[in-house]
């Protein structure tokens, strides 16, 4: 999915207390790409996903993703591209403790203007858990399933409507490291097998390295706008946190 | 998003929240059972008053009179009649269902009887008026009955099988008129067949006057008078209390135009005749007789002596077509120069009072409701302020704001009907639960009902459609700040 942001500002705040988050941000994303945000704390990276996703439309400048300009949309025409187009993957999973996984996943359906069968939707739910390998816990409640689970099942959700584009927000800083990789290596899958767009906020350089291109905020300025030779998870962990590689060092690391 | 999606979605959540929803509920499980209890009990009571004490649809026209010290005057000029021509001028009134004349006895008449009930014949005074026989209803006499509600002496005819049984066709009236008889004291009834008897006097068989009592002169038999006549000597204190199915077909003996008590008629002449009692109705006098108005004319103007008396009716009734159109009926008809009898203000008052009764226990039932709107108001803004994170993931999955609102108010809804559903049956049971101890505790008096509620289907639609406005009303803040919660900061954490 094609997306084009221009002289993109973002403020909170009024009078003294005015706060500018992003300033004049510019870029373009090519479809099947995989962009990384990279970033400090507070240099405006989220709030710029929020903003290619939708979910944020308080914003001067342009921003027009799919050929659409996300700023003259109705709020039901931007409703039905984040639910038809849109995957989203956020830090805390979020996930709805009431339900199990599968109802979990199958959540998007229920603003999907597209007629679907309830059983076909449970069915697709299903076929999206095992394919994120959790065929085993789809009557589960999330209380019951750790916390890499949780992502899983949230990425099964953020792939209910075949999305062209997936936002990430920091998708392993709640993981520990071994299943943040294993979540890592399940992104860069999907946009390698599959060419879905992928966006990810993150302020781990060892996490950008995954990404063919790496785009740097900093106190809400693009400072750098990168492409990259996206590493394999296995790899960018050794390189950043063994400094001596040991040979055939596999991925094969068991969740909890 | 459909109806069954969003139903399926409200569902989720209040399968989450349950606790916080069953504590909503119970205001509007109290309000609800109030309001149909006070309003059952209102119309209840309003059934006993209006349409069994009082009956307020129906108005009785009577001449216009003043008062002159202790007396009551016609005026110097008399009073408008009470003609056939005021009943087809009454009968174009808007809101008018039916006219009908009521003609009273003019002349004194005696009546002896009542030995089939307490074994001894009693001697009292007949009170007795006259209605046209079209107007009772299969309800108030039963058809199949031998004698029923009719005029024996003006049946028209062709042939005698047009006639009751020991009737014969008259060739020159065209009216059935009784076989000539012939029967010694005491075997009057074995001379003619079925319910006739054979008549001393005019030595033909004819049928005993069909007559009807009020409902209202039973209930104030067992309610007071039976209670009274226990404690009084011989054998009146032995009088057991009297059922309708019981009364019907007690017949009795009336000396017209002569009383045991009054004297005679002014004509001077006297009949006696058998009357049976075939029904009762609200149409019949309160305390006495009504028979079919034929006999009242035929009889009036044999034993008054006054011409008029036979073709002057003393009252008019006019039935409306509903309670609220009656005040606007006798505003019409005191308009004309006539007069209401006191009946029609005493039904007024008790209309009034049972209104206002009514609106005040509903007013109760309301500020029940309103608290528990306040409630609801309170227990959504907590959960929606709780789940302002999911809320927000809806968002980002693809819901509308209209949406978001569609789905707090689902929750309302479903909280409304089940709330409604429980107050409904919470409120039925209170009714039983009041009717078994009024039943039980509460002495028998007139009037007494065998239940203080009256129950229509319409008032189960209004405690549901009550219950769904106030948790409408209790949701709405809540949805439309739910809606407005912004995705991104909720999903953020800001």
């Amino acid at each position: 999915m094609h997306i084009r942001v221009d002289n993109l500002q973002k403020t909170y705040g009024k009078g003294e207390l005015l706060t500018h988050v992003l300033k004049e941000v510019g870029f373009e994303v090519e479809p099947g790409e995989f962009i990384a945000i990279m970033g400090t704390s507070g240099s405006g990276k989220t709030s710029l996903l929020n903003i290619l996703g939708g979910l944020d439309h308080s914003y001067t400048g342009e921003v027009v993703v799919g050929g659409s300009e996300l700023g003259k949309l109705s709020e039901k025409q931007l409703a039905r591209l984040r639910n038809e187009k849109f995957g989203f993957v956020f830090q805390q999973f979020h996930l709805l403790d009431h339900l199990t996984s599968i109802e979990n996943v199958s959540l998007p359906r229920f603003f999907d203007a597209r007629k679907q069968d309830e059983s076909e939707a449970l069915a697709r739910a299903k076929s999206l858990l095992e394919r994120v390998g959790l065929e085993a816990k789809v009557d589960a409640y999330p209380t019951k399933l750790s916390g890499g689970q949780k992502q899983r099942v949230a990425i099964a959700r953020a792939l209910f409507n075949s999305p062209e584009i997936i936002f990430c927000d920091e998708p392993t800083g709640s993981l520990d490291r071994t299943t943040g990789l294993q979540i890592l290596e399940l992104f860069q899958n999907l946009n390698t097998h599959e060419g879905i767009s992928l966006v990810m906020v993150t302020h781990e350089e060892h996490i950008a390295q995954l990404a063919t291109r790496i785009i740097r905020l900093e106190d809400g300025v693009l400072i750098s706008d990168e492409t990259n030779t996206p590493q394999t998870p296995e790899l960018t962990t050794l390189e950043h946190h063994e400094p001596e590689p040991a040979p055939g060092a596999g991925s094969s690391a068991q969740e909890e | 998003m459909t109806p069954i999606k969003l139903l399926r979605l409200a569902w989720q959540s209040i399968r989450r929240s349950k606790r916080d929803f069953i504590f909503s509920s119970i205001g509007i499980i109290i309000g609800i059972s109030t309001l149909l209890f006070f309003t059952a009990l209102g119309s209840g009571i309003k059934e006993t008053v209006l349409e069994r004490v009082f009956v307020v649809r129906q108005l009785e026209v009577i001449k216009k009179t003043y008062d002159v010290g202790a007396f009551k005057s016609e005026g110097l000029f008399g009073s408008k009649k009470l003609d056939d021509a005021l009943i087809q001028e009454l009968e174009q009134l808007p809101g008018v269902l039916s006219v009908y004349p009521k003609m009273k006895l003019t002349f004194p008449t005696g009546a002896l009887g009542g030995k089939e009930l307490i074994g001894k014949d009693i001697r009292g005074e007949l009170v007795a008026d006259g209605i046209p026989a079209t107007l009772i209803t299969p309800d108030e006499v039963d058809p199949g009955l031998e004698v029923v509600f009719k005029d024996y002496e003006a049946i028209s005819c062709e042939q005698d099988t047009d006639c009751p049984t020991s009737y014969a066709c008259g060739a020159e009236s065209g009216l059935c008129a009784g076989i000539a008889c012939e029967a010694a004291r005491g075997e009057e009834q074995a001379a003619c067949k079925g319910p006739a008897y054979c008549h001393e006097g005019r030595k033909q068989c004819i049928m005993p006057i069909p007559v009807l009592a009020s409902p209202k002169m039973l209930e104030i038999y067992n309610g007071s008078i039976h209670t009274a006549l226990s404690g009084s000597q011989g054998a009146l204190s032995k009088m057991p209390r009297l059922s309708k199915s019981a009364l019907i077909g007690f017949e009795a003996t009336a000396l017209f135009g002569r009383s045991f008590f009054l004297g005679q008629s002014a004509g001077g002449d006297h009949d006696t005749r058998r009357f049976r009692l075939v029904g009762f109705s609200d149409r019949a006098i309160d305390l006495g007789m009504t028979m079919p108005i034929g006999y009242v004319r035929r009889l009036n103007a044999k034993h008054s002596g006054r011409a008029e008396s036979a073709s002057e009716y003393h009252a008019i009734v006019v039935e409306t077509e509903s309670n609220d159109a009656t005040a606007g009926v006798a505003q019409q008809i005191e308009g004309m120069g006539y007069a209401l009898s006191d009946k029609f203000e005493n039904a007024q008052r008790a209309s009034l009072l049972i209104l206002l009764i009514t609106v005040v226990f509903n007013l109760i039932s309301g500020i029940i409701l309103a608290v528990a709107a306040v409630n609801i108001m309170h227990t959504f803004l907590m959960l929606i302020l709780e789940r302002r994170r999911e809320l927000g993931l809806l968002r980002a999955l693809g819901s509308t704001r209209g949406q978001i609102q569609l789905l707090v108010l689902s929750e309302a809804t479903a909280l409304g009907l089940m709330g409604g559903l429980a107050g409904i049956v919470v409120g039925f049971v209170a009714t039983l639960v009041v009717d078994v101890i009024f039943n039980d505790q509460v002495t028998e008096f007139p009037f007494k009902p065998d239940t203080l509620f009256y129950f229509a289907p319409w008032m189960f639609l209004m405690c549901l459609g009550a219950a769904l406005l106030f948790c409408w009303i209790g949701a709405l803040l809540p949805a439309m700040r739910a809606s407005r919660i912004d995705p991104a900061a909720a999903l953020t954490g800001r």
